[in-house]
């Protein structure tokens, strides 16, 4: 799932994705609250249902109306089965020491990852998520 | 010795030799007639007055003559010695040069043996020089007081060990406002705030015990209350003293509100500053994140068709970056001091803001409605005002609800004199403001909703507050949604 108010960005993000993992099944949002709302109603249906749930969650931090420290805050308040095991990373052109700090205390989020999104780093991404799915 | 034979006619010689030799060397005399005339003087007299015997006998002795100033303290005297009995008290007179004498006197009236009459027997003590004293200590003590009254700018307030205020100076009245006899005798703490958030001090015991562990003369702050409720935070010194066992308390207090105000808003503006930097810096940096990103997608990329939709999209990046760093120099406008203040020409100034809006969208189906006011005057920054009407409409464009049957979109500028206020509208019939994010709209880098377009990213509003408040202007806004928005800019109208 890519999270991100500028358009060019989650394009740029999808593009790169789906060249490291060409079959991947990606999902975008423009605005936090829209993506909040889709991860409620995902960990509410039943199995039966159809269910997308993103392994992956790349969010932004500066976006208006809901911005990614508070997309995290909102996440962590989410309580299903099927959410916890999404990894989060925050994804910003910010390099500010004060964001990379925050992002590291918050405990729903995984890494803090500094744009341009490259090739490298989604390969990179994909390996931490697989080890995981292999260690359990 | 032919004076005291007469005053004691048997006394034998070798008394009269004794008494006279005591008289002469250990005291200050003189022997006066009834009409207080001298009859003989000592030598010690002779010598405090530098005059010879001579020159003083068979004239009234001028110590006992009546002051203008103190003619009731004469008249008593007279009367005193005159029905035989002793006066006491201290007479003032001058010296053959001019000098001030001052004598402790006691006049012993002696009745003769053979008249109905007396003599008067004055014996003196020099006490010129403590006189003296006394009266450089009157004379400082009345300069002291007065430099302690005239002092305005500081405030005095003196109180007893038990926190009773005793004495204020005239800079205290004016701060606290309680004319001196409402004040004086009550306490302290009736000047202090109760509940104070820096609590150190609260009344009075806790001051003194504080005292107690200053170091001489340390600055301290304490919360005040005025006579009318008003707090106010000042900046004290306390000593003590001690005057015959009794212990006295002296503060010595500046009020600071002024500086705290001042301090207070450049703690503010720094903050609203680095804020500044740090969203900039942000946002300067996206635009280029994300041309990096498109960049290095492109030299991957083979097709034609492919390249072309990557070149469209680093347009429109340039294109946000190109908005945002306007927005910024609109900003640094705020920061730059020189302003030329001219006549405002508001149309001129609406016509030129129209002309630079004329590429945004939806502009063309907008309709225009502008009113000014007649005979207008009103001097100020044209850049700044022309800022202030850019940010306002470019909003009113920005959500600007689409033309339809029943609906025309239509922004509507207004311009009046109100007393001594000038007083500017904008308003609009668009998408309005959702009330919860009524009170944000000013933040800096806030923005209500998720555009497509590019707009000035959350900067515009801000740097209108920010333009109104330099200009000791104020805004408000009012909003239905769906059904607009409306700005209202009121100027001081300086004449």
């Amino acid at each position: 799932m890519l999270v991100d108010d500028n358009e060019i960005d989650l394009f740029v993000n999808q593009k790169y994705i789906e060249k490291i993992v060409e079959d991947a099944e990606i999902i975008t949002f423009i605005r936090a609250k829209k993506a909040i709302e889709y991860l409620e109603s995902m960990g509410q249906r039943s199995n039966a249902d159809f269910k997308f749930i993103p392994d992956i969650i790349l969010l932004d931090i500066n976006m208006p109306e809901m911005n990614g420290f508070e997309f995290l805050d909102e996440f962590s308040g989410l309580d299903s089965e099927v959410l916890r095991d999404i990894r989060i990373y925050l994804l910003s052109s910010s390099t500010n020491i004060k964001d990379v700090m925050d992002a590291d205390r918050h405990k729903a989020c995984s890494g803090f990852i500094t744009k341009p999104l490259t090739g490298e780093r989604v390969q990179q991404m994909i390996n931490d998520v697989s080890t995981k799915i292999v260690q359990k | 010795m032919a004076t005291l034979k007469y005053l004691w006619p048997h006394m034998n010689k070798w008394m009269e030799e004794r008494i006279k030799g005591i008289l002469e060397t250990s005291t200050i005399y003189t022997v006066m007639d009834s009409y207080g005339r001298i009859e003989y003087a000592n030598t010690r007299f002779c010598e405090l007055l530098g005059s010879d015997l001579g020159e003083l006998v068979g004239k009234p002795n001028h110590f006992l003559k009546s002051e203008p100033q103190d003619s009731i303290k004469y008249l008593k005297l007279w009367q005193t010695i005159k029905q035989g009995k002793e006066w006491k008290g201290i007479l003032v007179g001058k010296s053959k040069n001019e000098n001030t004498i001052w004598l402790r006197t006691k006049i012993v009236p002696i009745k003769t043996h053979n008249e109905n009459s007396f003599k008067f027997l004055s014996v003196h003590e020099d006490i010129t020089n403590i006189k003296s004293r006394v009266e450089t200590i009157k004379n400082d003590t009345a300069m002291y007081h007065h430099i302690y009254e005239s002092v305005k700018i500081g405030i005095v307030i003196v109180t007893d060990h038990r926190g009773t205020i005793i004495k204020w100076n005239k800079g205290a009245e004016r701060a606290f406002g309680y004319p001196p006899f409402d004040i004086l005798g009550k306490p302290l703490s009736t000047l202090m705030v109760k509940r104070y958030k820096r609590a150190t001090f609260t009344d009075f015991l806790g001051l003194v015990h504080r005292l107690k562990r200053l170091r001489n003369q340390e600055i301290l702050e304490l919360n005040c209350i005025d006579n009318n409720g008003k707090e106010f935070p000042v900046e004290f010194v306390l000593s003590n003293w001690t005057i015959k066992g009794e212990d006295f308390y002296g503060f010595k207090m500046l009020d600071i509100s002024k500086r705290i105000a001042f301090e207070n808003r450049l703690k503010q503006k720094t903050k609203e500053l680095e804020l500044f930097m740090y969203r900039s810096a942000h946002d300067l940096n996206a635009p280029f994140s994300s041309a990096q990103g498109l960049i290095n997608l492109m030299k991957d990329e083979k097709t034609v068709e492919g390249m072309q939709v990557y070149i469209e999209m680093l347009e429109r990046t340039i294109g946000h970056a190109k908005v945002l760093s306007k927005g910024l120099a609109n900003a640094s406008l705020l920061s730059s001091h020189a302003h030329d203040s001219k006549e405002i020409d508001f149309a001129k100034i609406i016509q030129g803001v129209l002309q630079l809006l004329k590429e945004e969208e939806n502009f063309e189906s907008i309709q225009f409605k502008i009113g000014i006011q007649d005979s207008i005057s009103f001097v100020s920054c044209p850049d700044l005002i022309s800022t202030v009407f850019q940010n306002l409409i470019q909003n009113a464009i920005k959500y600007v609800i689409k033309p339809n049957d029943g609906h025309t979109p239509m922004v509507k500028i207004e311009i009046r004199s109100e007393e001594n206020e000038l007083l500017v509208q904008v308003s609009d019939n668009g998408k309005g403001i959702k009330k919860e994010n009524m009170d944000r709209v000013f933040e800096l880098y806030y923005r209500a909703e998720v555009e497509n377009t590019p707009g000035t990213r959350g900067l515009g509003l801000y740097i209108v507050k920010k333009i109104v408040e330099d200009l000791n202007g104020t805004i408000k806004v009012e909003s239905k949604v769906n059904k607009g928005t409306s700005f209202t800019v009121r100027f001081p109208n300086k004449k």
